[in-house]
Order: C-alpha cells, then structure tokens, then sequence
C-alpha cells in the first residue's frame, strides 16, 4: 500500500523522516526546517536521539519532521543506527512510520552517500534527496547535475547548502506537494540471489505480515549482512521466512558464494555507474582542507597543535574571565553586607547573607569561565577541529583497546559525563560500551572547574597567581583525568570486558567557517542551565547546608568556630575525619565532600558557607570574607595552615577521580539497567581518588611540602 | 522582627528547601540526567515540550 495514499496519512500532518549519513547536515537542515534549535556539531555522530519538529508548508500545513540518528546503511550495527533502520520500516509502535523521508546527503561525497540513498529506494515510498554542501562539492572540484539525477531516479532533488539556509526554501516547497512520485528505481540484484530476494519477499509478505513494497527491501536487507538476527531486529522472522533464509545461507555456504559481498558489490556497481552519469569531475590539487590536515593529524604537530589549542583555552578562560567574575564577586559581597547592614540580627539574616547569598554568589562568579570554556568547545565543534582531534586521540585509544566510536562519548564528558554516558548508545559492541561507560566520568566535567579554580586560587600564596602556573595546573588536571580514562579502559578491556581489538573507520568533514549564532546558542542553553542550578539545586542545597551548620545553636559566648564544630554538619564531617586525616582533609572539608556529592560545583557552595562560618563568627559588623582568604586562615586545631599549596593540589586531583555525582550514577544505572555497574564505578573511581591522594599527600609531606 | 520570628521563618525555609530536595531526587531517580552545569538534556526536553 502507497503510504501517501493511505488515509490515516491524510488524516493527520503528514510525517516526514529526516534520513542521512552522520555529519551530512541532518541536524542544519531540521533546524532550518522547524526552528527548533538543536545542538549543531561538526562530528561524526552527533545525534543520538530521535528528535521530533513541525514544519510548515507552503499553505501553512504543519509537517511533522523526525531527526532520525545518522547511519551509513540500514544493515544497523548500532543501536542508534537501529533506531532510523525501525522507524523507517515502520517497527517502532511509539512513532509514526514516516510517509515521506527527505534523505541528505553530502554532495561532496555522492558516492559514498549514495549506499543509504540506494537502500530506502529500495522501500519505495515518497523520498525527497537533498544535495547538501553543493558549495564544498564545488570548491572541490565537482560538478554534481542534479537535474540529471532526479531524472534517473525519478525524484525530487535538491541542491542545498544548508548551514548558509541556501536551498532550505525550495527544500520546504517539495514537501508541500500534496503528490510526490515514487522512486524509479531499478537496479538489477544479482543472478545467484535474486531468487532467494523474491522467495524471501513472499514469505515476509506471507507469514510476517510485512507490506507488499517493503518486503523486498527487507529481504535485500537480510541478505546484506550475515548476521541475520541483528538486521531483523527487535521484530524477529516467521519460522517459515527463518527457515528459507538458513536454507539459501547454506546453500551458498556449501557452493562458495560470498552472497552479502556480492550484493553489497552490486549495489557499488550501480551507484557507481550513477555518479559516472550525475558527478562531473574538474581535477585540483589538495585542497585548503587536506593541506592543513597535513598538519593537525600529524602523529607529531597534531599533539603539539591539540595542546596548544587546549592551552590557549585555558588562557583564555583565565584572562577573559577576570573583569566579569571581578564584577559579580563584588556585587554579591555587596548584596550580602548590604542585608547584613539593613536587617536586625537573627536565624533569617544567617540564612540570606551566610547561606543563600554565600553559596549561590560563590557558584555564580564562575558563569564568564563556563562561557569560555562552551564557547570553545562550540567553535571546535563547528569549525570541524574536533573531528581531527577525534582522529589523533583514536591512535592512542586504539592501543587502549577503546572503539574510535568512544571517542564523541568521551568528548562530550569533557562538557557534562550525562550527555557523554547517553551517547555511547552509538557504540554497538557492549563490553566497548560498557568500558566507554565506566571511565567517561574521569574526563574533567565542567562542574569540575569551579573546584580546580577556587583550589588554584587558594594554592599559589600571594594575590597575584602567575598566569602560568594556572594555565599549567588546569592542563595537568585535564590530563590527568584523560590519562586515567584511557588507563582504566585498558586495564578493564584486558580484564573484566575482554573483547576484540576494535576496528576505527572516521570521516574528517571538511573545515568551516564556524556558525557564530550556534556558537552564541550554544552558550546561551549553558548559561541558562548553569545559573537555573544555582538558582535551585545549590540554593537549596546550601540553605540546607547553612541550617546544618548552624543548628543546634551554640551556647552565647562560645569561641567562633565552635558553632560549626558542634553542628549537625559538624559532627558529620568528623564521622568522615579518620578517613580524611590522611589525605590531609580535615571535617570541615569533609561536609564540602559530602554535599557536593549532589553536584561537583556545590563543593565551592558549601566551602563558602562552612570556612566563612567558622572564619568570620558572627555579628553585626562581620563583613562577609572573600572565600580565597578565609581559606588562607583556615587552621588545624595544632594551628598549622590547613590549605597549603599540597593539600590543595591533592583536593584536586580526588576531584579529578571521585565519583561525586549523583546525576551521572542515576544514568548509568539507567544506561546499564542493573546498580550492579555504578555501584562499581562509585567503588572504583572514589577508591582511586583515595588511594592516588594519600599517595601524593604523603609523598609531598615526606618531601618537605 | 524578633528574633524567634525570624527563627521560625528560616526554619520553615530550610524545611521547604530540603522538601524541594527530597521532591527533586525522586524526580530524577524517573528522569535522570537533569542538574548538572554541563548537562543540555534538560532544555532540550523543555523545547520538545513546547
């Protein structure tokens, strides 16, 4: 049955697929389409889950756009690729089976793209080929004539380019047509299994309920792979269809017959004669693209490139951050003596200017460097640098025993573990996930850098902190966190998930001008995220924390600093002391520890709150202390200084390894379905953070420090 | 305002943000993959939503 005649299709918006290889601009073109922004990277892989838009047509018709997850073939391997493989076909009961698919490819690469292109051809519904990139197949020489395509198979095609919105117009008339022709596409299967094609179509039209001009493209697609199962899918076959399809597999098998490489190679044979027809060639020599790759992706200027970009990165946030961070501290030390000036003395007083305007402000003055941090991580995104950072670090991955496929996963951990642990969907074998999944927590989140910022605040004495040694700390914290990621892969692929070596196959899209507006968005969805949670979840957390560290009240006149010792939090910290002592922590550190448990960054709320309560007593004419200073004067009870430059490098480097999220437990619980795993990691990674502080403690101490 | 007064409203605040807590964790145990600074999963879902 046509789809497009069906009359559910009538009766509701129709349901466009959006359907592409990764990086083809899947992700542009849905936003152009519906407006509704997403996050637009330059990697392969970028979208990972299934993401629903309206369009409008033409008339002011709502067009419902799925963003279907990138794939180079519907033969999945992946459980992404699974997902466009099945809603393609229809599978999936919770979304609609799309009656038209816009298919985009990268006009750059026609060929290669055409695979995808040739097999949803094959399903014979309403397709609409979008030629994407036609600037960079031009600048490369090419000359694709989409007019002769659409003439030799028989639909629509669109020349776009659709990061510059050029194209997207007539993109949106064709899916206002209220016909669109089926594709006229014949491509003849070869001899020795085209009678297996025609006798497994009958069968799943038969006995597994499969529509008529579907089935073939199911059959075609049971034949492209060996492992049959894995294409069927969650939908598993008749025994009758399973029976033909192991009677033909045997058959060959007994004959000699490569059966999924001669079909693959069949439909290479066509499209290669297609693009022989569609694609002019102009010969040029390497282009822009190729000659600075020779460089970025060199096994020696690539790393010396990496980290000069990655240091000009923390430069950056260290330099540019300075007069807004200057300008926010002081107007919450404003705000806060101001309340303290103005109300009488009491518990809600406390609580506004020690609790709420304390924990809140010390979080908020880190915004500008999370700003600089995503606004790099956007440009590299979009200008294609991430893709050849992808490709050097994958030879180091590679003798980890990690799949190039854990690269985007781990990636993304630089910016928030959630998202990354969510990605590694992408990754098809599950011991390569599961490793991927255990160590993304270890790349240092962007929770992370308030607690390194306030520690090299705290470290280096004097006001002045060389520019340097900052630089130089947050390079050794990044790095450190990597170099234990890719250390405990290898020792977990070579002990609990041992599995074969992993074979890496990566696109290097070509280098762009980066798209400011998705830059400048990119930003904007973090700086939301980011002051929403100090707005809630750290507010909270330290009018919570304020409460415990103020209750039960001590006695009038007792020595500041006995309040804290002697409150709930107080007491709690002490539990953890032993524990603590020999990494140099004392309670007071401890109830950072354990709050910020909830969040990394709730850790700089809770030090405000706690070292400023002990620091400045209370009073009418107590001031409220920059936090740097009251760590400075916090003491051990012998009076030795408690934040020396050791203890402050050992705080780091147990944030760089411990496990203090709850947020990312609760997604690997989810990711993995069982506690078994996070219970796992909280053990591993908290115990590695242990272990590595007292070692680097009681080192530094024996040394003198 | 006296000081009880101002002792009984930061403790009925304190229990209000410890129930938004408690509220918020059960929330996530169903939704996890809200909170975090870093994490866009939130917003995202928020404009499919809309």
């Amino acid at each position: 049955m046509d789809p497009q005649s069906s009359p559910a299709a009538h009766a509701r918006a129709p349901v466009y697929a959006v359907v592409g290889n990764p990086n083809s601009g899947k992700s542009t073109l849905f936003n152009a389409l519906t407006g509704l922004k997403q996050k637009v990277g330059n990697y392969p892989g970028v979208t990972v889950e299934k993401k629903v838009g309206t369009a409008y047509s033409q008339h002011g018709q709502p067009l419902t756009v799925i963003d279907l997850p990138g794939t180079y073939s519907l033969a999945a391997r992946s459980p992404d690729e699974a997902v466009t493989r099945d809603v393609l076909l229809g599978r999936r009961s919770e979304t609609p089976m799309p009656d038209r698919i816009l298919c985009i490819v990268d006009a750059s690469n026609l060929e290669r793209s055409l695979y995808l292109v040739h097999q949803i051809l094959d399903l014979c519904r309403p397709v609409i080929l979008v030629l994407n990139m036609m600037d960079l197949a031009a600048r490369s020489g090419l000359n694709v004539r989409a007019a002769r395509l659409e003439k030799e198979l028989g639909i629509p095609v669109i020349p776009c380019e659709a990061v510059n919105g050029k194209g997207v117009i007539e993109v949106k008339l064709a899916m206002s047509r209220a016909e669109l022709p089926l594709p006229r596409h014949a491509w003849n299967v070869p001899q020795a299994i085209a009678s297996a094609v025609s006798e497994l179509q009958a069968s799943l039209a038969d006995n597994d309920a499969k529509l008529p001009l579907s089935a073939r493209a199911e059959a075609l697609l049971l034949l492209t792979d060996r492992d049959s199962i894995q294409v069927s899918g969650s939908t598993p076959l008749s025994p009758q269809t399973a029976a033909i399809l192991t009677g033909w597999q045997r058959r060959w098998e007994r004959e000699g017959t490569d059966w999924s490489s001669i079909l693959v190679q069949a439909r290479y044979d066509a499209i290669g004669k297609l693009t022989t027809q569609v694609v002019l060639r102009t010969p040029t020599g390497p282009s822009a693209s190729d000659r600075i790759d020779a460089v970025v992706t060199h096994p020696v200027w690539g790393w010396i490139v990496l980290g000069g970009v990655m240091a000009l990165m923390f430069l950056s946030i260290f330099t540019l951050a300075e007069y807004p961070m200057n300008w926010i501290d002081a107007r919450v030390a404003g705000l806060g003596n101001w309340v303290r000036h103005s109300f009488p003395e009491g518990a809600l007083r406390d609580l506004t200017t020690d609790g709420a305007i304390a924990g809140v402000g010390s979080v908020l003055v880190f915004l500008p460097q999370i700003l600089i941090l995503f606004f790099f991580i956007g440009l590299l995104e979009n200008t294609g640098y991430m893709a050849r950072a992808a490709f050097i670090m994958d030879r180091l991955m590679s003798r980890v025993g990690l799949n190039g496929r854990s690269f985007i996963p781990l990636l993304s951990s630089y910016a928030c573990a959630i998202p990354g642990i969510m990605a590694t969907r992408t990754i098809e074998d599950e011991k390569d996930r599961l490793t991927t999944i255990l160590v993304a927590p270890l790349m240092s989140c962007s929770a992370r850098l308030p607690v390194y910022l306030m520690m090299i605040a705290a470290l280096v004495p004097g006001d002045r902190v060389p520019l340097l040694t900052k630089v130089g700390l947050m390079l050794l914290m990044y790095g450190l966190g990597t170099v234990g990621a890719f250390t405990f892969a290898w020792f977990f692929k070579k002990t609990l998930l041992k599995g074969k070596p992993p074979v890496m196959i990566m696109e290097l899209p070509p280098y762009r001008l980066p798209g400011l507006k998705d830059v400048g968005l990119h930003m904007l969805e973090r700086a939301v995220v980011f002051v929403r949670n100090a707005g809630t979840v750290i507010l909270a957390i330290s009018i919570v924390l304020w409460f415990l560290a103020a209750f039960p009240r001590a006695p009038e006149g007792a020595p500041a600093g006995q309040q804290l010792a002697d409150s709930f939090a107080g007491r709690a910290g002490r539990v953890l002391e032993p524990a603590l002592k020999p990494i140099g922590f004392d309670w007071r550190i401890g109830i950072g520890l354990i709050s910020s448990f909830a969040a990394r960054e709730v850790f700089v709320s809770s030090t405000a709150i706690v070292f400023n309560a002990s620091h400045s007593g209370k009073g009418a004419d107590a001031e409220a202390a920059p936090l740097r200073t009251a760590l400075r004067d916090a003491r051990w009870p012998d009076g030795r200084a408690l934040f020396t430059p050791l203890v402050c490098l050992v705080l780091m480097i147990y944030y760089v390894f411990a496990m203090q999220c709850m947020g990312t437990v609760a997604v690997v619980k989810r990711e993995t379905n069982s506690w078994r795993w996070p219970a796992f990691q909280i053990a591993y990674m908290t115990g590695t953070a242990w272990v590595l502080s007292l070692i680097v403690y009681q080192s530094g101490r024996a040394l003198g420090f | 305002m006296s000081s009880p007064v101002q002792t009984v409203l930061a403790l009925t605040i304190v229990a209000l943000a410890a129930g938004a807590l408690v509220w918020r964790a059960i929330r996530s145990r169903r939704h996890p993959g809200g909170g975090c600074s870093g994490c866009p999963t939130d917003t995202f879902k928020e404009r499919l939503r809309k």
